[in-house]
């Protein structure tokens, strides 16, 4: 087990040095004279001369080549310094650390919002299958996927906040400010979560295992959720697992429109300004979050399947 | 006592291509405490019988007739009655014991929901109970295996596990699906001593279902012979094997093995097929131009229930 673990965590090195490389590289490849974006995001693009740009290109050591460039980060990166911010000067992981909370805590109360919903849907929709309730649950799953969520989010705000005035337009505070953007990264996440539920939930209730716990006279409560249930999480925790990784990728749209002070909108800002000390340690951050649920996903199977077990007996 | 009557039991499915009758016509009665076995192909329906039996048939399913258990008509009982005679009353060995076990969660506990769901044991008692049933079952280190999982039990114990959790209700009659399907001969001694031993034990009825008229012979007090949905002939079980009425049970005799394995030509026709005489009337050796438009029904020959004009 700790082996397996520690494995694991090898692998994610190995991928952490992919993403860096990528990034490095698409950073550099993106249009424009990256000290000249630079320059422009510092003193703004009036009035700027040759010898500031030049000055930049020296001092954040543009001039060298990438492949030094990149190397020269690494090694920082590795010793725990990522720079600072081109821009503000700041360090950069300060930055993050600043807002990682604000991140997280959009991001779990949105995987939150998607399991309430999707979870019974998913398995009343399933239990119940051809019913009316199947039918409208199937089809407010698929618009809750159809719909893209810087719509929804506009909707939302037009509704919830404008009309009605029940939430803040956008910001970042309380639980009230948080239920708009929660609520719409959680609907797309809903939407395929319940389809997933329900089908894994259908296939489960038709194994040979179910009609043998349907012979013994079990309630059909006590069949859903003491013998189908637990099989059919494991698609369902595989795909949450992918899905919070997704849900950073999210979180970048989102808090964009309401104006969250996460990371997602920093990478945004960072991309505009050509930051690339931040973008890349964003970047960083959400690879290593990303690597790091899948591991957490692969763990929880052992509690869920015996069949798995990651040690030699 | 008649323990098990069935009565113009009907059930068909619906699909996209019309209706499969699946079961047509059925009319059976099981005793206190008697084995019937019913032989068939695969695909006469012999299965969804006993499924329609204990009601677990799939949504599409449409049965009706009457399924007498003592004194109440399956078919019109409430689902929380229903629930009460499976398990209780009726219990099911299923087929394919490795897939009839849930495989998250321990042997042990499996066994335990029927005891304390129909015995009203309480957990600690039930754990005890299922353990000495594994034991009695043939199973060593009942209690280590009683905390496996599915997949760590061979295929011969999983059946053993399967018949122990049939047996937790202390049902009057057990339905055993094609317990031994697929199965090498060896195993297949183990599963007709394991029945045996079930019978012994409980004092319940069995219906068996199998096409292994071999398995039939060893455990049946009569046989009922089933050919594309219908009964075509019903009897004892030395009667039927010595001196089968129905050409095709004579058919199925010939192709044993023993008998020099003939086999019946043609197939059997297509459950959604409407035919308005006798279902074997393509692969018969003795049909006349009547079995090819006459109903036949069920009738006395010998001793023998048979359906067909000719039988002798």
């Amino acid at each position: 087990m700790y082996r397996y673990i520690g494995k694991r965590l090898c692998l994610l090195l190995i991928v952490i040095l992919g993403v860096t490389v990528l990034t490095f590289t698409l950073m550099h490849a993106a249009p424009g004279d990256m000290a000249e974006m630079i320059a422009i995001s510092r003193y703004g693009a009036e009035n700027l001369t040759t010898a500031e740009v030049e000055a930049i290109r020296l001092s954040e050591g543009l001039d060298s080549p990438v492949m030094v460039q990149y190397f020269h980060w690494l090694t920082h990166m590795i010793s725990g310094d990522f720079g600072n911010s081109l821009i503000t000067g700041e360090p950069v992981l300060e930055e993050i650390l600043i807002r990682l909370p604000a991140t997280l805590k959009l991001s779990f109360a949105a995987l939150l919002v998607s399991l309430v919903i999707a979870i019974p849907a998913g398995v009343i929709a399933a239990s119940k299958q051809h019913s009316l309730m199947d039918y409208l649950t199937m089809s407010s799953a698929l618009i809750g996927t159809s719909v893209p969520n810087f719509w929804l989010g506009l909707l939302l705000i037009l509704l919830f906040s404008v009309t009605l005035g029940w939430f803040p337009v956008f910001g970042y505070g309380g639980l009230r400010y948080m239920v708009l953007p929660a609520l719409t990264l959680g609907a797309g996440l809903a939407g395929i979560t319940t389809r997933l539920t329900r089908s894994s939930m259908l296939e489960v209730l038709n194994q040979d295992y179910v009609t043998t716990a349907r012979s013994k006279g079990l309630s059909e409560r006590r069949i859903i959720f003491k013998h189908a249930l637990k099989n059919a999480f494991i698609p369902i925790i595989t795909v949450i697992g992918i899905q919070l990784g997704h849900l950073l990728g999210g979180t970048v749209i989102v808090e964009s429109i309401f104006a969250w002070p996460g990371i997602g909108k920093l990478l945004v800002d960072s991309i505009y300004a050509r930051d690339f000390a931040t973008v890349q340690a964003c970047a960083l951050l959400f690879a290593i979050i990303f690597v790091l649920i899948n591991l957490i996903v692969d763990v929880l199977y052992l509690f869920l399947n015996p069949k798995i077990s990651y040690q030699k007996e | 006592m008649t323990l098990l009557s069935i009565k113009n039991l009907n059930t068909a499915f619906k699909t996209r291509n019309g209706e499969v009758q699946a079961c047509r016509n059925i009319d059976l009665d099981i005793e206190v405490g008697q084995t019937v076995g019913i032989i068939g192909e695969t695909g006469c329906g012999k299965s969804v019988l006993g499924m329609s039996i204990l009601k677990l048939l799939p949504y599409n399913a449409r049965v009706t007739g009457e399924i007498r258990y003592l004194e109440q008509n399956l078919l019109t009982l409430s689902d929380q009655a229903m629930r009460e005679i499976r398990g209780g009353g009726i219990g099911l060995l299923p087929q394919s014991p490795s897939t009839s076990l849930n495989p998250a969660m321990k042997i042990g506990t499996q066994i335990e929901e029927g005891l304390v769901l129909h015995r009203k044991m309480g957990k600690p008692a039930a754990k005890q109970k299922a353990v000495d049933m594994l034991t009695f079952l043939g199973i060593k280190k009942a209690k280590k295996v009683s905390e496996q999982f599915p997949h760590q039990l061979s295929g011969g114990m999983k059946q053993r596990a399967l018949a122990a959790i049939s047996i937790t209700g202390e049902p009057r009659l057990l339905i055993a699906d094609e317990p031994t399907k697929g199965l090498d001969a060896i195993v297949k001694t183990q599963v007709v001593e394991l029945l045996k031993q079930l019978k012994a034990e409980t004092g319940a009825a069995l219906l068996l279902i199998t096409h292994d008229l071999k398995v039939a012979e060893c455990l049946c007090d009569k046989i009922v012979v089933m050919y594309s949905g219908e009964i075509i002939e019903m009897a004892a079980t030395q009667k039927i094997l010595k001196k089968p009425a129905h050409p095709y049970t004579k058919g199925l005799l010939q192709s044993l093995p023993e008998a020099g394995m003939t086999p019946i030509p043609g197939q059997s026709p297509s459950l959604s097929q409407v035919i308005s005489g006798c279902r074997f009337y393509d692969r018969c050796e003795i049909r006349q131009a009547a079995c090819r438009y006459q109903r036949v029904p069920l009738s006395v020959v010998n001793g023998s229930q048979v359906r067909c004009l000719y039988a002798d």
